[in-house]
């Protein structure tokens, strides 16, 4: 990298990224889960969907595995959401398979940060050799399509919820990686980061206190996405038979068993199926609105260039982006 | 301490860049040799890509030099590794040409003067904050400042934070790399006599490096003019600016913006000519031949060697002795 | 040109090998002895042996590697513990009832992604583009399997227009083919039509408010001139790229498409195999996949380079 003229790197204040006083303020938080009407449902929903997950027992009307009703009703007083194949109740079922949804998405998430974060930071910051030989690694786990690979670890684990999130966890942890490789490689190369190391911050401190904490926004952000990614992979590995196992209820396995009988009672299939895309929706506004609160430069540009865009259809030339101008202030 | 000798001495300095695609290297850094004195303001000046920025990062022990040393105070610097050369590297201190880009987005400007006194280990907490507020009101900033973001305040308030950062472990060395070129002409007065009174104050050394010859020579006691990763010229600020024994210097001093039309602007050398050739691949003999209006033939096939000239100049010409160059008030 | 190509397919020989070696070395991890496994209950010490012996099971690891990857090379991929079939045959049946999902998912999502694409581009910023982007939002939130379900439920259980389950070959039946191909299809394709529609529309906003489109605009071409033959030429590589990148996706997701459409291609057979502890055919499917969307990769990285003058 061969910059020998900074002064060419002069750019507007604006430019530089985003406004990090939003990552602790309660403000931003506010903003995040409460700042427009798709945040306010997203946050209402998974709010909804963490108290079903934690108070299962005492939501649920009935036990999720009991088999004491009349098979395929549909929706009544008793039974909301009706009972199905083999005489359970829905709702109940639902409830508890929320809980295994939530449970397995949180797996899957954590077990990717926890592989993607620290391989991105080393590959970023060692650069070199050490790159080469862990992003070469990364880009072949990434070349499986991710439910075959997450099919054939599951094999070798074993069935069950944790054993293919651990998989799903494995198959998301190499975008973690690239994704944290390309913030450290910036941010590695920032003037605070030499000024750090200028007063004597051992690379290790320099690394956790300055790289890390202005590296990590972007992959909290992808996070919040996979948490919906691993919804649906954990749906569809029980769909297959190698997520949860039988008769636990999850969202795939209420699904599997609904598609045998889809002729007779054609209604089972909508609760788990709309309780998955409700899941994933939140999920994905929340991540939106996360970008925004976090990178609002990202969403401000965007803006920018929708507005270049109307204006200039409609005859107008586009107005340039107005900065703040801040006053010296002595 | 003693106080004999030079406080910084930079020999031989080497600092080469590999290009990337390109077999060959660039020579930043060619060949630099120079002091400092203590208590004394030393200016380097350069086009972009002369390498001053690169000299100051090598000084900083920011960037591996491939040949020559860096001794201060009869410490070789570029032959310590870890924690000796944390404890040695205290004692030179940077404020960067981007005033911006050298804070942290995540510090308030308490956790920026901070970290630097943490670091050193003194004083109590109380202790510290109290020099951070001492710091900030030698920068010419008052208390309120320290709960502040970096991107709540203006160019100059940054640039007097960072150099209350670059103070806070007291060093004897100040670089001060394009310190005042990212602001705004208005700003740049009040940061320049920030600098000057402070050192007065506190007797350090700077190491002042600009492509601005009108700020270099306000402030710097000695110059180095730097053509393409060479030494060109070092002298006296007056003497420089009053007889420039380097052709090239003479031309720095014609492209200065005159305080008022003189008589004489007419009859003197023409500003600037021509770009700088690029230093992968500098001209054979003289670096500067191609952009001289002395040039000879022995300038094509000779590289001059920086030499004394009577008075105390050291140039890197062939004709030195023979030309009269026309200086600011000739 | 041939450089070009030349280049890039020497870089897909490490890719490939640590593929291979990833895949072998999970298979490897696999607990259980499948020597015991195919001795069967009553067999003893000494034929598990002869069974270990015969599979090269007694070898060191990375011999046992260079031979599966020189059986490989030949297209023998093993034998399948539960079939005694050989893998390749039971993955070259398999294949290409999957191919056929896939195609027809990725070009309904093709064609839907770049109608929606254009039209949100077009009127960015508008009412009709926010209904396009809720959809599409929706669309990616769906998981494939229960779209599936529902149109199975609705065209095919309800109105007998589809056939629910089963596929018939392109090639002895076109016309029963695409029947059965035609729900599975919209399954797979919805999720990346989505996909497609979102980045696209990104792309074209880009491009539509270049120097050069304004040039075009000042010259007076129509809106739909410079939308359909200028913009959507300068979008073609990117598109190229989107779609390219879809593969893989698709490819996992027809496993679990399959599985509602009881078509029993790579999904069932994967599934199944996984199911049964059968690692030769899970290692053969999983390499084989791999093979298809590095290979697919290469092509989308080849002509990228190809056609964008701006990286050579």
């Amino acid at each position: 990298m061969v910059t020998l003229d900074p002064v060419s790197s002069r750019l507007p204040d604006a430019a530089r990224g985003p406004a990090p006083s939003a990552w602790r303020s309660r403000r931003g938080l506010r903003q995040w889960l409460w700042g427009d009407w798709r945040s306010r449902l997203a946050t209402c929903v998974l709010a909804l969907v963490l108290v079903m997950a934690i108070a299962a027992p005492l939501i649920a009307r009935y036990s999720p595995t009991a088999q004491d009703f009349i098979p395929f009703r549909g929706p009544s007083s008793a039974h909301w959401l009706g009972t199905d194949d083999l005489g359970r109740d829905v709702w109940s079922r639902l409830v508890y398979g929320a809980r295994a949804s939530i449970e397995a998405a949180g797996i899957a998430v954590c077990l990717a940060l926890a592989i993607g974060v620290p391989i991105g930071l080393i590959a970023g910051f060692r650069g070199g050799w050490v790159d080469a030989v862990l992003m070469r690694i990364a880009d072949t786990v990434l070349s499986f399509p991710g439910i075959i690979l997450a099919i054939a670890i599951t094999a070798v684990l074993g069935p069950g919820l944790v054993h293919s999130m651990l998989a799903v966890g494995i198959v998301f942890s190499p975008s973690i990686a690239r994704l944290m490789r390309s913030q450290v490689l910036v941010t590695k190369e920032r003037l605070y980061v030499d000024a750090a190391v200028s007063f004597g911050n051992p690379p290790s401190r320099t690394v956790a206190r300055h790289i890390v904490p202005n590296s990590i926004q972007p992959v909290v952000i992808q996070a919040t996405f996979m948490l919906g990614l691993a919804v649906i992979a954990e749906a569809s590995l029980s769909f297959v038979g190698l997520g949860v196992q039988y008769p636990s209820p999850s969202f795939g396995g209420m699904l599997q068993s609904a598609s045998q009988f889809i002729s007779v009672h054609p209604f089972g299939v909508y609760p788990p199926g709309v309780a998955i895309a409700l899941i994933v929706l939140a999920f994905n506004a929340l991540g939106d609105s996360l970008r925004d609160v976090l990178d609002p430069l990202a969403s401000t540009r965007r803006a920018a260039r929708l507005a270049a865009r109307a204006s200039t259809r409609r005859g107008h030339r586009p107005e340039a982006p107005g900065g703040r101008h801040v006053p010296e202030g002595h | 301490m003693p106080g004999r000798g030079p406080l910084l001495s930079a020999s031989g300095l080497e600092v080469h860049f590999k290009l990337p695609g390109e077999s060959g290297r660039l020579r930043a850094v060619d060949g630099v040799s120079f002091e400092i004195g203590r208590s004394e303001i030393f200016g380097l000046i350069g086009e972009s890509g002369s390498g001053k920025s690169t000299i100051a990062r090598a000084i900083m022990c920011l960037e591996p030099i491939n040949g020559g040393q860096v001794t201060l105070d009869g410490t070789r610097l570029d032959q310590l590794r870890g924690k000796a050369l944390r404890r040695q590297r205290r004692r030179v201190q940077m404020v960067f040409q981007d005033p911006h880009e050298s804070l942290d987005p995540r510090m308030t400007v308490r956790q920026a003067i901070e970290e630097p006194l943490r670091l050193g280990r003194t004083g109590s907490r109380a202790a510290r904050r109290a020099r951070v507020v001492d710091l900030l009101n030698r920068v010419g900033l008052d208390e309120s400042y320290v709960g502040r973001m970096a991107y709540t305040m203006s160019g100059g308030q940054k640039q007097r934070v960072n150099i209350a950062r670059a103070l806070a472990l007291e060093p004897e060395l100040l670089v001060c790399d394009e310190a005042v070129s990212a602001l705004d002409v208005s700003v740049r007065a009040g940061i320049i006599n920030l600098l000057t009174s402070l050192q007065r104050e506190l007797q350090i050394s700077v190491l002042f490096i600009s492509h601005d010859l009108g700020v270099v020579a306000h402030l710097a006691d000695r110059i180095g003019v730097l053509y393409l990763g060479r030494l060109a010229e070092v002298s006296e600020t007056e003497s420089l600016s009053a007889r420039p024994r380097h052709p090239y210097t003479e031309m720095l001093l014609a492209a200065e913006p005159q305080p008022r039309p003189s008589s004489h602007r007419a009859a003197r050398a023409p500003s600037i000519s021509g770009e700088a050739p690029s230093a992968a691949r500098p001209p054979s003999g003289c670096r500067f031949r191609t952009r001289c209006r002395y040039a000879q033939e022995r300038c094509v096939q000779e590289e001059p060697a920086l030499r004394p000239l009577e008075g105390g100049a050291l140039v890197a010409c062939h004709r030195a002795e023979e030309l009269e160059l026309t200086g600011r008030r000739a | 040109m041939r450089r070009l190509l030349l280049e890039r397919a020497v870089w897909l020989v490490p890719t490939l090998l640590l593929a291979t070696f990833g895949v072998f070395w999970l298979i490897h991890l696999a607990p259980g002895d499948p020597a015991i496994t195919l001795a069967g209950e009553n067999a003893t010490a000494r034929q598990i042996a002869a069974i270990r012996h015969e599979l090269g099971l007694d070898q060191p690891f990375l011999l046992q590697y260079w031979h599966w990857l020189t059986h490989a090379w030949r297209g023998n991929l093993g034998t399948s513990l539960n079939t005694r079939e050989g893998v390749a045959g039971a993955i070259g049946h398999a294949l290409p009832v999957t191919l056929q999902l896939v195609l027809g998912g990725l070009l309904l999502a093709a064609v839907l992604g770049t109608i929606a694409g254009i039209v949100s581009a077009r009127r960015a910023g508008t009412s009709t583009d926010a209904a396009v982007s809720t959809l599409a939002s929706a669309g990616a939130a769906i998981p494939s399997f229960w779209l599936g379900l529902v149109l199975i439920s609705m065209f095919a259980l309800g109105t007998h227009w589809f056939p629910a389950t089963g596929s018939v070959a392109l090639t002895s039946n076109p016309g029963q083919a695409l029947r059965h191909l035609v729900l599975p299809s919209i399954a797979l394709g919805v999720s990346g039509a989505a996909e497609i529609a979102r980045q696209l529309r990104a792309v074209l906003i880009d491009i539509l408010g270049s120097d050069h489109i304004r040039t075009l605009r000042a010259k007076g071409l129509s809106e739909r001139r410079i939308v359909w033959l200028h913009a959507l030429k300068g979008a073609a590589v990117p598109l190229m790229t989107i779609v390219g990148l879809q593969v893989s996706r698709f490819l996992g997701a027809a496993v679990v498409v399959e599985a509602v459409f009881g078509i029993s291609g790579i999904g069932s057979l994967v599934v199944g195999a996984a199911q049964n502890h059968d690692y030769p055919v899970v290692e053969g499917v999983v390499v084989v996949m791999a093979l298809i969307v590095i290979v697919v990769n290469f092509a989308v990285d080849v002509s990228y380079r190809i056609f964008d003058p701006r990286i050579r």
